[in-house]
């Protein structure tokens, strides 16, 4: 089957144009596409037999005058776009690379107007309740306050109490 | 007997767990107190009666009970004992075995260390994993069963996947799953805190250490599995974008948001909610990759354990999110965050930049995992997502999170003084610099590499830059330098764990970008007496070495290795064929590390008349830095996580002093 792939995809008569072919531009198409046989091996990779015939498919085509888009234009014509190992960047397949850059930007912007929203509810004043044990760690005495991490300006004294007599319960072997 | 005997404990733990459900719930819900007593029995007796089981599932193997279809299926008379153990989870029944084991001992563990101190969680905490693993063992005892007999004897066993059969592959199951399960744990306070209605940062205090320790278990599952994929699959790399990968990865970076959101919650009492949603996806993506894992549904290399238990997971998987965001969602109204966002540059703003990035990176790869079957149901053509698209779509990414962590640490929480973070910033920030033009200077010319490069010194200048800071402060008390660093360790080990993991970080991103900007490689046919080039090194062919041995026969290629005309020795890369499956030889590469770099080679064609030989060569530079980065990166969770008095006399002495009142100094 292989090597009948081979005799179908290339066109070319032997001794047509014979470019030298470096094993380096052979690889770069190889990595593009997919072992057919195995899954998560690239045709580079692929230890298979089949896999070495098919990187021999490549060198012919290339020694043959074909450009590495018309190889791996071939390889699609004749194994459909599952044998490259990303999606097309055309059509719906174009899905596979726009919607996580999408997701990403939606994600941002849900960030951001969590800040803004943040920004007109600013309380300067107001006694922001310590509600965590890192406000107590940070009573020890770890160094002045120096850049990042200085001390609250607030403890918020009252919530502070409550919580530590919960936390008086709490077991430190956890 | 011993399957008998295994099958029985089995069903009995499955009864156990699914009592210890209702009965706890109810018992909560009502308040029966003997009802929530005898849940917490009857978890503990599950835990007792799966540890029955294994070891039945053990003693069986250990004596080749073939007649036990899953024995017969992994095992054989010349499965070296080792091995014999890793069979155990070597298939899909016995993993499922070892998955519902290592929950009901990690319940069992917080419910004996923690039932007094949370009392008022505890009960649904029970109720809870009682349920989670209750879908465990029914499918290990009703769909999956590992101790399902043959109708025939067979004298001899099928044989352990020849794949499986590496210390690195013995050990990559195990602590994924370990580090899956364990995050059943802090999922199940969660849910507990909802259902109680205790939503204060109580659930998080009862369980950090627990997401900490689960997710040190899921990095070195990782850690392990490239480790094994670098040494036995053989093409030169160690992360392959697998959907198995991906499905353990996903949980990973879900689980890496949730160890840092949380911290707004504890120190600020904000993203309350969000931090509630996290954990529910983290467990969400537990069971989606489990369940993808085993399904068969995306196609990977990994499918030594797949079935029919698809449709099971598919429906646990949508009660579990519709239940627990339809119950967060019920619960709202108890989690009102107690804080907002003060300014834009604050640590909150940081944090909250991470989750962004780390959701980003997740939803890259969840898309990437699934897309061969969106693609399939729209257009009815299946089409192949491999690493080119995630190194694309991802890595990115994950270089702003890079980033990050380098400013972050810098900025200070509420209203960080810009001036402050400048300054913090600009030693680390001018160092960078001058090592990306000194790596111009000396011939590094690929962009990405740059960038990359100098966002990794400039990460780790101002993560050094932040610990030698407090080491200074301390010093400046008159502590000695060893004295210092070691006090702040012992201060603040979340802290200080956290930056080693940071740097553990920074060295495996330029490892990680060293071999793939860097890798060089090449292929080709030798007769003995011939060399091979690759990068600076020169590799021999001096021939054929053929070995017998019990369940194997190896033939490998002796490559002598120079450089600059010394010879640095051999490599023998090889190929195995089991006895037991001579269909499926095991090419295995042989390396060789340097300090910098590693030979990496592997064989393929051999003729046995000429002695010919195809050998591919790959120099993977900066490797090390790879398997390093893991190890430092495991090193700062366990500094974080390790249980640790002076926080709890911190916090009492704390109390005490604004209590005015005796409290009993307790942890000591």
């Amino acid at each position: 089957m292989v090597l009948a792939l081979g005799a179908a995809v290339t066109p070319a008569a032997p001794g047509a144009a014979q470019a030298d072919v470096q094993p380096e531009d052979v690889a770069a198409i190889a990595r593009t596409l997919n072992c057919p046989l195995c899954q998560g091996y690239n045709l580079q990779d692929c230890p298979l037999e089949v896999c070495a015939q098919m990187r021999e498919v490549i060198r012919q085509q290339l020694a043959a005058g074909a450009t590495p888009e018309q190889v791996v234009a071939a390889f699609v014509a004749d194994y459909g776009p599952q044998v490259l190992n990303a999606p097309p960047r055309s059509g719906f397949f174009a899905a596979a690379w726009l919607v996580p850059v999408l997701a990403l930007v939606a994600g941002a912007g849900l960030a951001l107007a969590t800040l803004l929203g943040a920004g007109r509810g600013t309380r300067p004043h107001a006694p922001a309740p310590a509600t965590g044990v890192a406000d107590l760690e940070q009573q020890a005495p770890d160094g002045p306050p120096v850049g990042a991490d200085g001390p609250d300006p607030d403890p918020g004294r009252a919530s502070t109490i409550e919580r530590l007599e919960r936390m008086a319960r709490w077991d430190p072997e956890a | 007997m011993t399957a008998e005997l295994g099958y029985l404990a089995l069903v009995l733990a499955w009864a156990a767990a699914v009592f210890a459900a209702f009965s706890s719930s109810v018992g909560a819900t009502y308040g029966m107190g003997r009802l929530v007593a005898s849940g917490r029995r009857a978890l503990l007796a599950a835990a007792g009666l799966s540890t029955v089981a294994v070891g039945a599932l053990l003693v069986a193997f250990a004596r080749h009970d073939f007649s036990i279809a899953y024995v017969w299926q992994t095992s054989s008379t010349t499965t070296p004992p080792f091995y014999l153990v890793t069979a155990v989870w070597g298939g899909q029944s016995g993993s499922l075995l070892f998955w519902s084991w290592t929950l009901a001992l990690f319940a069992a563990t917080a419910i004996a260390r923690r039932w007094r101190a949370d009392a008022a969680l505890m009960p649904w905490f029970t109720a809870v994993c009682g349920a989670v693993l209750g879908f465990f063992l029914t499918l290990t005892a009703f769909v999956a069963n590992p101790f399902e007999r043959l109708t025939v004897l067979p004298f001899e066993g099928n044989g352990l996947n020849p794949l499986l059969q590496h210390p690195g592959m013995a050990f990559h199951p195990p602590m994924l799953y370990l580090g899956l399960t364990g995050l059943t744990i802090p999922y199940a306070f969660a849910m507990a805190a909802l259902l109680a209605r205790r939503t204060d940062a109580g659930w998080i205090l009862a369980s950090r250490r627990w997401t900490l320790v689960a997710w040190a278990f899921l990095s070195i599952g990782l850690a392990l599995g490239a480790r094994w994929a670098y040494d036995v699959l053989g093409w030169g790399g160690y992360w392959g974008w697998d959907p198995v990968e991906n499905a353990a990865f996903m949980p990973w970076l879900a689980a890496t948001a949730f160890l840092h959101s949380v911290m707004v919650q504890e120190r600020r009492g904000m993203f309350r909610v969000w931090n509630m949603v996290l954990m529910i996806l983290t467990f969400g993506l537990v069971i989606i990759g489990t369940f993808l894992t085993r399904a068969g549904l995306v196609a990977s290399v990994h499918s030594f354990a797949q079935s029919d238990i698809g449709p099971y997971f598919l429906v646990f998987t949508a009660v579990l999110l519709v239940g627990s965001l339809a119950l967060l969602w019920a619960r709202l109204s108890y989690l009102r965050s107690d804080g907002v966002i003060d300014a834009v540059l604050s640590r909150e703003t940081a944090f909250l930049a991470n989750n962004v990035v780390f959701m980003g990176a997740l939803f890259g790869v969840f898309w990437g995992t699934l897309f061969p079957l969106v693609s399939e149901i729209v257009t009815g053509q299946r089409v192949t997502v491999g690493p080119p698209y995630f190194n694309r779509v991802v890595l990115p990414v994950l270089w702003v999170a890079l980033l990050l962590m380098a400013v972050a640490p810098a900025v200070g929480w509420r209203r960080a003084r810009a001036a402050l973070v400048a300054r913090a910033l600009r030693g680390p920030a001018a160092v960078a610099a001058l090592l990306g033009v000194a790596l111009v200077a000396l011939g590094v010319r690929q962009p990405v590499a740059l960038v990359a490069f100098t966002t990794c010194a400039f990460a780790l200048l101002t993560t050094l830059a932040e610990m030698a800071r407090a080491a200074r402060a301390r010093m400046a008390r008159g502590e000695a330098p060893h004295a210092a660093v070691g006090t702040l360790f012992r201060r603040n080990r979340r802290r200080y764990g956290g930056y080693v993991v940071h740097l553990g970080v920074v060295l495996l991103a330029a490892g990680v970008v060293g071999s793939n900007v860097y890798q060089q490689e090449t292929e080709r046919t030798l007769a003995v007496g011939e060399t091979l080039r690759v990068g600076a090194y020169r590799l021999t062919y001096e021939g054929l070495r053929v070995t017998e041995a019990a369940d194997r026969r190896s033939v490998a290629a002796v490559l002598q290795v120079r450089r600059d005309g010394r010879v640095l020795g051999s490599v023998l890369p090889r190929r195995d064929v089991f006895r037991l499956r001579e269909d499926q030889p095991m090419t295995i590469p042989a390396v060789m590390s340097r300090p910098l770099e590693d030979v990496y080679t592997m064989i393929g064609v051999i003729d046995p008349d000429t002695e010919r030989v195809t050998v591919k060569a790959v120099v993977n530079p900066l490797i090390g830095f790879v398997w390093l980065g893991m190890m430092v990166l495991v090193a700062g969770t366990l500094v974080a996580a390790w249980p640790d008095g002076s926080e709890a006399r911190v916090m009492n002495a704390e109390l005490r002093r604004l209590l005015g009142t005796a409290v009993p100094a307790r942890g000591a």
